[in-house]
């Protein structure tokens, strides 16, 4: 029992803590961070989610290092960097969490890899209405600080 | 041939012009603009798809020419008129962007965003371009002289993905095959919405009346 509450603690990550979230250039609207960076469907498989960059265990320019993102993403991809406990404030309760899963694609930096998840779980239509406000209230976000592609610079966007 | 002679129609006149065409972002079509003598209706636009497209008129091109824009048509040997006899203008082109917006979405193919996403169903295009034409009637008959638009994108989700925001309020549409989900917000910075709805595409106007309602 008590293994079990260390992996459970383990494997969240803490409201104190930042995400980044690598940004598909293809899906940047307008040069901003958009919907299709933050797809989330009841039909996702429960153990799937958002694929998320733990800042406390990966920099910048760690992340824009990885090999698989490179090549989906291009040299100097942007990033957008999230608060773990502005992104949930308003889904308290959801069951829609931020827990780190390693990676092995992301090579040395799998244990840095974490998932957005646990929207699988609101059902119906009630439950897609609030994905979407969740999505909206998560790219708002997104937009408030992120990395542009190619700049080391934060912009933001309020 | 009809669409050469509606281009050489005596009715149609034009003062001014403006470009670009649009080759670069869709590849082989033309755009251009025609308004009818005497009219006091905007610009229509005029499209013409490309004239060797794979799978040919039943091509992505063809629910766009499905009445879904207005004056879409295929054409294999079109002129375009000169230069100096197109009218276009900034409102005007600003909704026929949104059009060449969704011709772009519907011209995406498998893997378009380099993650594996599928293409865009045609069926979602044609009920996206009747949402455009509902959305453009609605602004046009708004009370006021200058409305926004809305802004397309194509979704991961497998549709075309509509937000339109006025003043503070925010209408966001998914717009699917078969179904158009409907969100929307009165005030940016409220997480809650009003309201989530999935509607046939039709039903959708009270939610673009909301919007720019006074």
């Amino acid at each position: 029992m008590a293994t079990t509450e260390m992996i459970e603690a383990n494997s969240q990550v803490s409201n104190e803590s930042s995400i980044y979230r690598a940004l598909n250039p293809n899906h940047l609207d307008g040069g901003l961070p958009g919907d299709n960076h933050f797809v989330m469907k009841q039909n996702h498989p429960v153990d799937d989610g958002v694929s998320m960059g733990i800042t406390a265990l990966i920099t910048l320019p760690q992340l824009r290092s990885i090999e698989i993102l490179k090549q989906s993403y291009g040299d100097g991809f942007g990033v957008a960097e999230l608060s773990v406990a502005e992104a949930l404030a308003p889904v308290a309760g959801t069951g829609i969490r931020i827990i780190q899963q390693d990676a092995t694609e992301w090579g040395e930096f799998a244990r840095a890899h974490a998932i957005l998840t646990g929207y699988q779980m609101l059902i119906g239509r009630e439950g897609k209405r609030k994905i979407r406000e969740f999505q909206r209230h998560i790219v708002k976000l997104a937009r408030k600080r992120f990395y542009p592609p190619g700049s080391d610079s934060a912009s933001s966007v309020q | 041939m009809a669409t050469a002679e509606l281009i050489r129609d005596e009715s149609l006149s034009t003062t001014h012009c403006a470009s670009p065409l649009v080759e670069a972002v869709i590849q082989g079509s033309t755009q251009t603009f025609c308004t009818p003598s005497n009219s006091l209706h905007s610009p229509r636009p005029v499209f013409f798809s490309p004239p060797y497209v794979a799978g040919g008129q039943m091509s992505i091109w063809a629910p766009l020419r499905l009445k879904t824009i207005a004056g879409f048509f295929y054409s294999s040997f079109f002129q375009p008129p000169a230069i100096e006899n197109i009218l276009v203008t900034r409102s005007s082109l600003q909704w026929d962007r949104l059009g060449l917006d969704l011709m772009r979405i519907a011209d995406l193919k498998v893997n378009w965003d380099g993650e594996g996403a599928d293409a865009i169903p045609p069926e979602a295009v044609k009920n996206a371009g009747y949402l455009l034409a509902i959305a453009k009637a609605v602004a046009e008959n708004s009370p006021f002289p200058i409305a926004s638009s809305p802004v397309l994108s194509p979704s991961l989700e497998g549709g075309v993905g509509m937000t339109w925001t006025h003043e503070l309020r925010e209408v966001k549409c998914m717009v699917l095959s078969d179904v158009v989900e409907v969100i929307r917000w009165r005030s940016p910075d409220r997480f809650e919405s009003d309201g989530f709805w999935e509607l046939p595409v039709q039903r959708v106007v009270e939610h673009f009346e909301w919007l720019l309602q006074r």
